[in-house]
């Protein structure tokens, strides 16, 4: 790092007792040092951007001469997520059209990105590298695929088998009037072209009826959308989670039960796969009650809630940006404001996605390191 | 005793110095406030 700045998000504030806040008032990102000397808040004072360590270092030294290592205070703020490097070079990977589209994608990722970077454009760097297929069109799928235009990923390919209904007007946003009739992926993927033309947008007609078919059409993308609740709304996801597991990719499903909308994030090798999650919430279920998938109730703001969980889900599990909650089903409960989801479960001993074999060891037919390096889902291939 | 080895170890404590560290505690949920927000015109 040649010039420390504090990144303008985080800028630090001084309470009367010496403790510095620094990166706002939001958990997950906010912190506080305890600093009664005044090192810290000196230092923190002195990353403008305008200096080197070594200047820093040395003006840290001037200030607290009884401070025996400043270079030691010094390396340990500017080895936090609050610090940037004010000298890095946006990277030629992205146009300056691209910056001014996404600078508030800049400053979003910046914001709650927990490791130091450089230039704080690297996670739309991975964005724009990555392919996702969107399986799934109607409620959930518009949501997620208009969010993944929207916020720059690189390649999405859209499919979904069925026409524009007139009753899908309230709630799928791809979808205009003049659409009623036209096949959903056709209309989607004009629409997308629309909302970003800096991307690549493919689509097709097509039913998903069968695992191996599922294996096919993600066969090349770093990740999975599942938007879909055909055949039954198991079924695909088991297929999905198998698929996904056996591909080495990361997938994100979402839908909704009426009011109660929820997401699970999963990711090959890392955390409980959806077939354990599955199980682990029948068990929780009193015996002898039916599997209740809600009926066709559904409206724009819990279909969006459902297909920006997706999304964001995704952006997680393809950049480490947020970190993604994986091996979770979490979400939102639009009729009770004090109701958050939040579903973890241990992998299934045995399990052949994500389990454990008797003796503890790693499945090592199904497995695939993924690593979640600074939250990014790097996937190793057979 | 070993002499060689005791005479290393005092070499090392000699030449690492204890470092000065900050303690970084991160907020917990409790202490999130809500007063203001943005709309992001």
């Amino acid at each position: 790092m040649r010039l420390p700045r504090v990144k303008f998000e985080h800028r630090p504030h001084r309470y009367e007792d010496g403790t510095i806040r620094i990166g706002g008032e939001i958990y997950g990102i906010a912190a506080e040092i305890a600093d009664p000397y005044g090192w810290a808040w000196t230092a923190l004072t002195l990353m403008d951007g305008t200096r080197s360590l070594d200047e820093i270092i040395e003006r840290l030294r001037l200030a607290h001469p009884e401070l025996p290592d400043p270079e030691s205070i010094v390396e340990q703020l500017a080895a936090t997520r609050y610090v940037e490097d004010a000298a890095a070079v946006p990277p030629a990977g992205l146009s300056e059209r691209e910056r001014d589209r996404y600078s508030r994608n800049h400053a979003f990722f910046r914001t709650v990105d927990i490791v130091p970077r450089g230039h704080g454009w690297e996670t739309q760097l991975r964005l724009k590298s990555a392919r996702v297929v969107v399986l799934g069109l109607g409620g959930t799928g518009c949501h997620a695929a208009w969010a993944l235009a929207a916020v720059g990923v690189g390649t999405i390919h859209c499919v979904d088998p069925d026409l524009v209904e007139l009753s899908n007007l309230n709630r799928q946003v791809l979808y205009g009037e003049g659409d009623v009739g036209r096949p959903k992926a056709e209309a989607a993927v004009a629409r997308l072209r629309t909302v970003n033309s800096d991307i690549s947008v493919t689509g097709e007609r097509r039913h998903i009826g069968s695992r191996r078919e599922l294996d096919e059409l993600i066969a090349g993308y770093d990740a999975l959308a599942l938007c879909a609740d055909r055949p039954t709304g198991h079924d695909i996801r088991v297929w999905a989670n198998r698929a996904c597991a056996a591909a080495g990719i990361p997938w994100a499903g979402g839908g909704y039960n009426g009011p109660l909308v929820t997401v699970g994030c999963f990711a090959p090798g890392a955390g409980a796969c959806y077939e354990c999650l599955s199980s682990g919430e029948e068990a929780r279920r009193h015996p002898g009650t039916p599997v209740d998938l809600g009926g066709p109730g559904v409206i724009a703001t819990s279909a969006g809630v459902s297909g920006q969980l997706v999304a964001h889900a995704l952006l997680g599990l393809l950049t480490g940006v947020p970190v993604p909650p994986v091996g979770t089903i979490q979400g939102v409960n639009l009729i009770a404001a004090d109701h958050h989801v939040w579903v973890r479960h241990p992998p299934r001993p045995g399990c052949p996605v994500c389990g454990t074999r008797a003796d503890g060891s790693e499945h090592n037919s199904m497995h695939r390191m993924t690593e979640i390096d600074a939250g990014r889902a790097n996937r190793t291939r057979p | 005793m070993n002499t060689n080895e005791h005479e290393t170890e005092a070499v090392d404590e000699a030449v690492v110095p204890a470092k000065t560290t900050i303690t970084i505690r991160l907020l917990d949920k409790i202490e999130t406030t809500t007063s203001s927000n943005s709309v992001g015109n």
